[in-house]
């Protein structure tokens, strides 16, 4: 059949519409294949009303996706980009959905964020994705109904930047109300999510060509409080010979919004039956009688507590209890029924005594709780033959910085017959041993491991001969080898199940926080006591002014209140977030006060009257009070509150502290006066131990105490590191010989420079490239100014330079690190006037190329085939580049001379260079070259220096040989 | 006084990085270090920057002005540099960006071609250096060959214990040279940091003395 013009046409216009209706369909499908599916908003169960729960189902594995992005708004029209979930592209989300909990404080405002409000990437003028809320917070104002903000700022900003912002003026113009104001680029803003109020959101998918992807159906969620998770479990103990009842329990997963607990008796029931009442904690507990309550603090409070009953504790045998946890709104939850095991208190675990040490060689934000002598432990056992009759055994020693070990002994035993195997005396501890097990021993069986110490253990003393830790070490069919049980036996005792629980407590707060719980395989815990950088406030409202107004959108109890006002001289133009101005200043002790003052002033000096009048006109009120009263428990209840405003009076009117602060001359030193008293008393900790199963035996520890007081431990800044004494001793003792050396040198004594062949074939090199006409290179490696190798390279690159500069030669230096450049510049100069040829100095010869690696090479291997050198340098650290650049040069048939102190291009450069300068030689060869007295006499330290580590190092090895290891540990491990 | 103060800043400098060495203390490590120190460099080599990309400007401008051999190339150098900067400025250096898309799709795949080029200049390299010329690089060869043929399979069917050996080359003979050198390095590095506390060493500042 032909095809002519008549068949043609049609064919044509079929294939046209064919390809046009699959280009549509595939559009069409493709626009729907790419929106996150089944994209929900739904509240975050269990929690305070500040959580929503997002979720979706990810893209198909095909559309190479590599983030889905999540925006989130205030509006439907306007959602602001919140976070990115990052996925690989090349392996498929293992989930059916993908979640994303907006539970946690995020960014509403930072100094990286746009200036203004900013369309997403690729969004139409009507679109409704933008990018990060703007740096404005002008438009955060807008945002301020909807959610609660926090203020978070260095220290230095909020104390020593930030502007009072008076809300109002009274009548004699004085401020009645002021804030401390931030601006946006001193803060970044955070915000949470607000219960009851509606944000809308929508998660976009990015692939890998950076193409946003259509976004899910912008969805609405509402947060609400919800009542709080119920505590897992709870355990209880009667004890009948103490007359305690002892109970512990565990907290959920969501814990920050718990406030308090009650432990209640209940009737008994299945615990099938139990969970389905205690659904609703009011009409299970409705019979319940209270045992216990108290506070928790979102779970940072001792979770165990005893109550003691007496002679009425047999009654509580048969008792069952539950936990009921209450969150801040009062909704509650209950644990399920725990029965009490009946045990002496012959069962507790031992007490824990305890030591607070600060932590050496830190700078200061470290303290450590001990409570045991240094632990050994084996974690992993290595057959190193194919018989397994011989085992490399790593073991963990777990010692404070204090602590010392001297020797560790493990003694292998026949787990079945008791048989002693071996004894391995570990006088270094490397981790590891290797035992030789006799021969014909089945190694299914196992082995028993005794392990003794020596050394210092607690608080200094000698570690007791009689502490001896056990372990077993079974067979384990899947792994073909010997494992560690999780059983760790001291002193005949399993230990493994017994935590040790440290508290600590501020002096400003009477309540024992949780710091870690820690197993039986630790001896000791390290405490952070961080030095505060930074301030969090909570954000009252947001100013600016408009023309002539301040307008000013503040929190009331009502909702966000708009407020204007006009202008007034002093006022502060720009846009502030408002932060309450007042600060914690001094916690005074003996009265059990907080002094609080103001960052201002005016403001502190205002607020510390307002204090004493206040405390004055209220206790002149209570001894009215007192007079009239004649009811005894009235009295007592006045008496108390007097002694409390009188504990106010004295804080802030004898304070010292707070008299000096007063007495600054400026408000600056008077606010570092305020941060270094605030540090002295945040700063400083009491702790205790307890020592529990966690199923409610617990020994609480004897909190360390003098006349009664507890003992507060702040952390010492150490000026020096101890483990640094050797590195200092020999340092000046290579100071030592260097200065005699020098002196030697400059009194005329010969020193004899061994011949480094590299270094006198410079001027040969430099006179082939003048007899040839042709340029040399010089290339400083890609090292920084700060590596000793660029310094060395600076003084060989000044001889090299004045050499060039009398032959007439071109030298070009093309540089890795612009800060070097500049250097190089003017050392290249330097030389040029030095031999008095400074018409010949061409700036452009010493120039900054490029510091990305290869790049860098191909511009330098460019130079080398354009220009033809005759010779090239290359002085300085290297890396990869080495190679590339050495074997071009050696192409275009340059002379080569290298010197670097980078172990792996040295071999390279041996390679293909002519000449090159090993390690030191690199070091040596300005003084070499220079033939200086004083550079020669550093050399011939050096030399000296070498041969008294050699033979330190000689008699190290003869004494480890020995077992002797003190030489050996005296040397600083890094 | 050209180079007295210079020099008294760098001694000054010196000692207290000294002084960082061998102190933990809280103004050393936190107030000088974290938040005197590093912002400074922050701030500085941003300024250095600037040198460097004038230093190359000029360098390429005189090459274009004197006609010098393949100057055409310079335009290059402008061209590349107007394009990256406008894209960085006004796009953005986030991904998705013109700035980036250039990084990854010309900067990176032109680095990893003149790394992969290492290759066989290794091999090169490789064949000068096993050349059997004198004892000692008959020893690298046959050295050489050992450790290569334990990283393969056939070593460990020519001998199981090639593996052993090599690793024993690694560790011991390879081992100590590199110590040995790593030895020279360090004392050769606190020698020429004390010459420059001593002011004994001034080539850094700048040509002679």
């Amino acid at each position: 059949m032909r095809l002519d013009k008549r068949r043609l046409i049609p064919i044509l216009l079929a294939v046209f519409i064919f390809s046009v209706s699959l280009i549509m369909a595939q559009q069409h499908e493709s626009k729907d294949d790419n929106i996150v599916g089944n994209f929900q908003v739904t509240d975050v169960p269990a929690d305070d009303g500040t959580g929503l729960m997002l979720s979706w189902e990810p893209l198909d594995r095909s559309k190479r996706i590599i983030e889905y992005r999540i925006y989130r708004g205030i509006t439907p029209d306007q959602l602001f980009f919140l976070e990115s979930i990052q996925v690989n592209p090349k392996s498929p989300v293992v989930s059916d959905q993908m979640f994303y909990y907006d539970n946690s404080a995020s960014e509403i405002l930072d100094a990286s964020f746009p200036g203004k409000l900013r369309l997403e990437k690729g969004q139409p003028d009507d679109g409704i994705l933008y990018r990060r809320p703007p740096r404005d917070l002008k438009f955060t104002a807008t945002l301020l109904e909807k959610y609660q903000m926090i203020s978070l700022a260095e220290r230095k900003q909020f104390y020593h930047r930030s502007r009072e912002i008076v809300e109002e003026y009274d009548s004699s113009s004085d401020p009645v109300n002021s804030y401390a104001g931030l601006r946006s680029n001193q803060q970044t803003v955070l915000a949470l999510l607000k219960p009851g109020e509606t944000y809308y959101y929508t998660v976009v998918a990015v692939d890998e060509r950076q193409r946003m992807l259509p976004h899910a159906p912008v969805t609405a969620g509402v947060p609400i409080p919800n009542a709080p998770e119920a505590s897992p479990a709870l355990y209880s103990v009667v004890m009948p010979d103490t007359g305690e009842l002892r109970f512990e329990w565990e907290y959920p997963i969501y814990k920050d919004a718990l406030v308090q607990y009650r432990i209640l008796q209940v009737s008994d029931m299945p615990a099938q039956e139990w969970e389905e009442r205690s659904q609703d904690p009011q009409a299970a507990l409705a019979n319940a009688r209270e045992i216990a309550s108290g506070q928790v603090a979102a779970g940072s409070l001792p979770n165990y507590t005893v109550v003691e009953v007496g002679e009425d504790i047999d009654s509580y045998k048969d008792a069952v209890f539950a936990l009921q946890l209450f969150d801040y709104y009062g909704a509650s939850s209950v644990s399920p029924i725990s029965k009490p095991r009946v045990l002496n208190s012959d069962a507790l675990p031992p007490r824990t005594d305890f030591y607070v040490e600060d932590k050496p060689n830190d700078k200061g934000d470290r303290l450590t709780v001990v409570w045991d002598n240094p632990i050994v432990f084996v974690v992993k056992v290595t057959a190193l033959n194919a018989d397994n009759s011989r085992l490399r055994i790593n073991y963990q020693l777990n010692m404070t910085e204090t602590q010392r070990v001297d020797d560790i002994w493990f003694d292998f035993y026949d787990p079945e017959t008791g048989e002693h195997i071996e004894k391995i005396k570990e006088f270094y501890q490397d981790n590891a041993i290797v035992i030789n097990l006799p021969d014909g021993y089945e190694f299914q069986k196992g082995l028993k491991v005794k392990i003794t110490l020596t050394g210092e253990g607690l608080q200094g003393e000698d570690i007791p001969e009689d502490y001896v830790i056990e372990q077993d070490l079974r067979y384990e069919p899947a792994m073909i080898t010997l494992v560690p049980s999780r059983a760790l036996y001291r002193n005949d005792r399993d230990v493994s199940r017994v935590y040790n629980v440290v508290y600590r407590q501020y002096m400003h707060s009477p309540m024992w926080r949780l710091v870690m719980r820690n197993t039986s395989f630790d001896n000791s815990l390290d405490v952070v006591v961080p030095y505060s950088s930074m301030v969090q406030k909570l954000v009252h409202g947001i100013s600016y002014t408009e023309g002539d107004s301040l307008v000013m959108y503040l929190n009331t109890p009502a909702g966000v209140e708009r407020k204007t006002r006009a202008l007034r001289p002093g006022d502060r133009k720009g846009a502030y977030a408002l932060l309450d101005h007042t600060v914690d200043f001094t916690w005074d002790h003996d009265n059990q006060v907080m002094v609080r003052t103001s960052i201002f002033k005016d403001a502190a000096r205002k607020m510390h009257e307002e204090t004493v009048s206040a405390a004055e006109a209220r206790l002149a009120e209570l001894q009215e009070l007192r007079a009239q009263s004649t009811d005894a428990a009235e009295l007592e209840g006045i008496d108390a509150e007097i002694q409390r405003q009188e504990a106010i009076l004295i804080a802030h009117t004898q304070n010292p502290i707070v008299d000096e602060a007063f007495k600054a001359n400026s408000n600056r030193s008077r606010v570092k006066h305020v941060l270094s008293a605030f540090d002295d008393f945040m700063r400083r900790q009491a702790f205790k131990v307890v020592k529990t199963d966690a199923r409610g035996l617990f020994v609480e520890s004897e909190p360390e105490m003098i006349n009664g007081e507890l003992v507060y431990h702040m952390p010492i800044s150490n000026w020096f590191d101890n483990n640094k004494y050797v590195t200092l001793f020999t340092t000046l003792l290579f100071c030592l010989i260097v200065v005699i050396f020098v002196q030697l040198a400059k009194r005329g004594k010969d020193l004899y420079i061994r011949p480094i062949a590299g270094l006198q074939e410079i001027d040969n090199a430099i006179g082939r490239a003048t007899e040839m006409g042709r340029p040399m290179l010089y290339c400083m490696g890609n090292g920084s100014i700060s590596d000793v190798a660029t310094i060395a390279s600076m003084g060989i690159l000044g001889l090299v330079a004045r050499r060039a500069a009398e032959y007439d030669t071109k030298l070009i230096v093309p540089c890795y690190d612009y800060i070097i450049m500049p250097i190089a510049q003017e050392i290249v100069r330097e030389a040029h006037y030095a031999v008095g040829r400074p018409d010949t100095y061409d700036r452009n010869n010493v120039f900054y190329l490029t510091n990305v690696q290869f790049a860098y090479v191909a511009g330098v291997n460019g130079i080398m085939i354009r220009e033809r050198m005759a010779t090239n340098f290359f002085m300085g650290f290297f890396a990869a580049e080495a190679l590339l650049m050495t074997e071009t040069g050696n192409a275009v048939g340059a002379v080569q001379i290298a010197g670097t102190d980078a172990i792996t291009q040295i071999p390279f450069f041996i390679t293909t260079c002519d000449y090159t300068l090993i390690g030191e030689e690199l070091y040596a060869a300005s003084a070499y070259l220079n033939r200086e007295p004083m550079l020669l006499g550093t050399l011939k330290a050096q030399d000296y220096f070498k041969f008294v580590i050699l033979t330190v190092v000689i008699i190290g090895a003869v004494l480890s040989s020995f077992q002797i290891t003190g030489l050996t540990l005296l040397m600083p491990e890094k | 006084m050209k180079k007295t103060i210079p020099l008294l800043i760098v001694i000054l400098g010196g000692l207290i990085w000294v002084a960082w060495a061998f102190s933990p203390h809280y103004v050393l490590q936190e107030v000088f270090y974290n938040q005197f120190y590093l912002p400074w460099v922050y701030a500085m080599s941003s300024f250095a920057m600037l040198l460097g990309v004038l230093s190359l400007s000029m360098m390429h401008s005189a090459k274009i002005k004197r006609k010098a051999p393949k100057w055409q190339y310079s335009y290059f150098f402008f061209a590349s540099f107007v394009i990256t900067c406008l894209a960085g400025f006004i796009g953005g250096t986030q991904k998705g960006g013109l700035f980036m898309w250039m990084f990854e799709n010309v900067q990176m795949p032109m680095s990893a071609t003149m790394f992969s080029l290492l290759a066989f200049y290794m091999a090169s390299a490789a064949y000068k250096a096993f050349r059997a010329r004198s004892p000692e690089a008959t020893v690298l060869l046959i050295a050489a060959i050992v450790v290569m043929l334990a990283q393969v399979p056939l070593g460990v069917q020519i001998s199981r214990h090639l593996p052993t050996f090599s690793q024993w080359i690694l560790d011991v003979p390879n081992l100590a040279s590199k110590r040995g050198i790593m030895l020279g390095v360090g004392l050769g590095s606190v020698a020429t940091s004390l010459k420059i506390l001593l002011g004994i060493e001034r080539s850094y500042l700048g040509g002679g003395d």
